[in-house]
């Protein structure tokens, strides 16, 4: 199916969460937000996704 | 306030920055965004003595993970944890308070601490906050726990209503994000920090030369937050350690008790006994 991965229209396979980080080789410390919705990491594994959505993976960067 | 603190050094208690229940030695907040390179951030910030460091979140490039940019922020992050400091993420570019909340959520996971600095932007043009979104975010996030500094206009008005949200440190602007141009309403400043003395107050963004960040403690404020002074100084480390002398100056200065400017001179040197030429 079809999402937005960070900006990115993206093809995954994955119909949860957890699978589609994996898919997709997230690594180090990230967040996500779906829909612009957070998303605790607690609740990866039973996360389903669903076809156009907006998932944002967001990571630490410098900051003023 | 100022006595107070004046009985503290009497006493040889240190002149703590306290923040929400925790103490720093230091008064300078720092950025750590800007910077030649991570090496010369880390050593920056080391220089500044800086108790409490921001940060920021953006989008993972995970497609190309090898780029510069994700190495550089992937450095960046190792060299700020090993410094051991208060982070103190913030919301920049945020344009409303959905997005400032979903933010701060993400920020909180990550970073594991509930300290927030709170960044509602109103106008891409001098990056001003937006005082409604800025007000309605924390007061959402203080009922979510967030220790919220949130950065706002000299208005005092607005900083009372952050006050009313539950905010317990405040920090308004001295001038635009990035301008350098130091304290550029004085007098709201001033009415702020004589109106609003049950919290903490932080004057971020804008300082340009240690000076205007001497002024800043002169003037009472407890703390001063920047980040492009130093970042984008010619020798960031020297620039750091100038920036930490000229808040611990400004510090002692307003403990010491300025004296009153007036209008007319008045010798320093004793007149009595003055020899020659007034005898006659």
């Amino acid at each position: 199916m079809e999402v937005q991965v960070n900006g990115e229209t993206k093809q995954v396979a994955s119909a949860v969460l957890q699978e589609l980080l994996q898919e997709l080789a997230f690594e180090g410390d990230f967040a996500v937000a779906i829909n612009s919705e957070f998303v605790p990491r607690s609740l990866y594994a039973e996360q389903t996704i669903k076809e156009g959505d907006q998932i944002d993976v967001l990571s630490p960067i410098a900051g003023g | 306030m100022s006595n107070q603190n004046t009985m503290s050094d009497q006493n040889n208690v240190p002149d703590q920055l306290s923040l929400y229940g925790k103490s720093f030695d230091s008064r300078l907040l720092i950025g750590s965004a800007l910077y030649p390179s991570p090496a010369v951030m880390n050593e920056a910030v080391q220089a500044s003595g800086a108790g409490i460091i921001t940060l920021s979140l953006r989008r993972q490039m995970s497609s190309n993970a090898s780029t510069v940019d994700q190495r550089e922020a992937n450095e960046i992050w190792q060299y700020i944890q090993q410094m051991g400091l208060q982070l103190l993420p913030n919301t920049a570019g945020c344009k409303t308070a959905k997005e400032a909340i979903t933010l701060a959520e993400m920020s909180r996971e990550i970073f594991k601490t509930d300290w927030l600095k709170l960044e509602v932007i109103g106008d891409d043009y001098n990056l001003q906050p937006d005082p409604y979104g800025l007000i309605e975010a924390a007061a959402e996030l203080v009922k979510r726990g967030f220790k919220v500094l949130p950065y706002c206009t000299d208005d005092l008005v607005v900083c009372q209503k952050l006050l009313d949200a539950g905010c317990q440190v405040l920090m308004p602007w001295g001038a635009p994000i990035g301008t350098g141009q130091g304290l550029l309403n004085k007098y709201n400043l001033s009415s702020i920090r004589e109106r609003i003395t049950s919290v903490p107050l932080i004057i971020d963004a804008g300082i340009g030369a240690p000076s205007q960040a001497a002024e800043a403690m002169e003037m009472g404020f407890d703390a001063v937050l920047l980040n492009t002074a130093v970042a984008r100084a010619a020798d960031p480390v020297m620039m750091a350690k100038a920036f930490k002398a000229a808040v611990e100056s400004g510090r002692m200065a307003y403990n010491a008790g300025l004296m009153l400017k007036r209008q007319t001179a008045s010798p320093s040197t004793p007149t009595v006994g003055m020899p020659f030429w007034h005898q006659s």
